[in-house]
């Protein structure tokens, strides 16, 4: 047996996958206190002073976002349908799930940028507005995160080109995937809470 | 269903007295059951049982009964086993009662089965697994949610079903993707303790007015 052949097929210890998967869990619970804090001065500028919020609104409109939103969620989906394929031996359906939740990640992350100019150009920017400070931090340390995990979408499809992965061993899949999701419910709750509500 | 089972457990609860009050009745114990349940142990007469298994005094015992005495023991544990029978009868039918899930949905939760949601008496199966069914439901929530924004003013109905429908996605793909429904709990407790706090900490800030507090 080969030693690509070997990893695919030696069963990891189920202690050391909860351990790493428990760890991935504190590292997004240290992150929820992040985003809540840059939540929470939003939510109070916004609760304090709804007439600006309001203008931005009209300035931006919704589409852009909106098509940001549904491209997450899809991206989401690829990325548990990644999953279920390498459980049932499918490399290749990984690889392409995979490839394709990177792809969805890098058009959310351009589309952001063109968000960003766009509202650049009417004057809202960090420094120009009270309101910009504001807005751009959740929104763009979410961006980060999802820059990141792009890199690591690109790290887990290259790995798994190596053959890297296999039914037995997919705990590297699955704590990419716990990153991924949580970053999609954060841009879930700051869609709702900064553009709609 | 219920007037049914609280019928039967009555009428063991009946027999079980009847029994205890007949003075003949003897005091049979039931521990050291060697085979898989008492229900099997009952039906495997003694004098069948292998040797190593029934203790020495009932061996002796047994060589001293005459085919009478033996016949009497069997009626009187025959007439020992109703009510036993009666209320494991009653407790295997509360068994695969379907409990309080009359209008609740039930969402069959297998990553390459059908979806099945059962409401009340009706079922309704979606060819597709549960991962691209949860995905539909993102879709259309969110879509719900644009609507929303877009035709309420802002005020409080429009945050309300707003701030309801996010929810829901979130929890959806906490449960379904991240597998919270099916992974170890200490995983909820996890991430639910930092956001208790974080929600606790922004409604105690909501209440202190944007010019602080006069003193």
């Amino acid at each position: 047996m080969s030693d690509i052949a070997k990893v695919q097929h030696t069963a990891e210890s189920p202690q050391r996958v909860e351990n790493v998967k428990f760890a991935m869990w504190l590292y997004l619970a240290s992150d929820v206190i992040i985003f809540s804090i840059l939540i929470a001065t939003f939510v109070l500028f916004r609760v304090n002073n709804e007439e600006v919020v309001k203008e931005v609104h009209e300035a931006s409109g919704l589409f852009l976002v909106s098509l940001n939103t549904f491209l997450l969620l899809a991206s989401s989906w690829a990325m548990v349908m990644g999953l279920r394929e390498i459980k049932r031996d499918n490399r290749k359906g990984l690889i392409r799930w995979i490839g394709l939740t990177a792809v969805l990640g890098i058009v959310f992350v351009a589309l952001q940028g063109v968000e960003y100019t766009i509202l650049s150009n009417e004057g809202i920017t960090i420094y120009g507005s009270e309101f910009g400070m504001r807005f751009y931090a959740p929104t763009a340390f979410h961006g980060a995160h999802v820059i990141i995990g792009v890199l690591w979408a690109l790290g887990v499809v290259w790995h798994a080109m190596k053959g890297g992965y296999g039914p037995k061993n997919y705990s590297g899949v699955e704590v990419f995937g716990l990153y991924w999701h949580f970053v999609d419910v954060v841009w879930i709750l700051l869609f709702t809470l900064i553009y709609l509500i | 269903m219920a007037d049914e089972i609280q019928k039967k457990l009555n009428e063991a609860e009946d027999k079980l007295t009847e029994v205890k009050e007949t003075p003949t009745a003897p005091d049979a114990p039931l521990e050291d059951v060697q085979s898989g349940t008492v229900r099997d142990a009952r039906a495997m007469p003694v004098e069948t049982m292998p040797d190593d298994v029934v203790p020495e005094a009932v061996q002796e015992l047994q060589a001293l009964e005459t085919p009478e005495s033996r016949d009497a023991r069997r009626l009187q544990e025959a007439s020992l086993n109703k009510p036993i029978e009666a209320i494991e009868e009653a407790i295997e039918s509360l068994d695969a009662a379907p409990g309080q899930a009359a209008v609740q949905a039930e969402i069959a939760h297998h990553e390459d089965a059908p979806v099945v949601i059962t409401l009340g008496a009706r079922t309704f199966t979606f060819n597709t697994n549960i991962y691209t069914f949860i995905f539909a439901i993102l879709g259309g929530l969110t879509l719900l949610e644009i609507v929303i924004a877009e035709i309420m003013p802002i005020g409080f109905f429009r945050t309300l079903p707003l701030a309801i429908a996010s929810l829901i996605k979130a929890l959806l793909v906490m449960a379904f993707y991240m597998h919270l429904r099916e992974d170890n709990r200490i995983f909820a407790a996890a991430i639910t303790l930092p956001i208790v706090i974080a929600l606790i900490a922004i409604l105690f800030l909501l209440t202190v007015p944007s010019t602080a507090y006069p003193y």
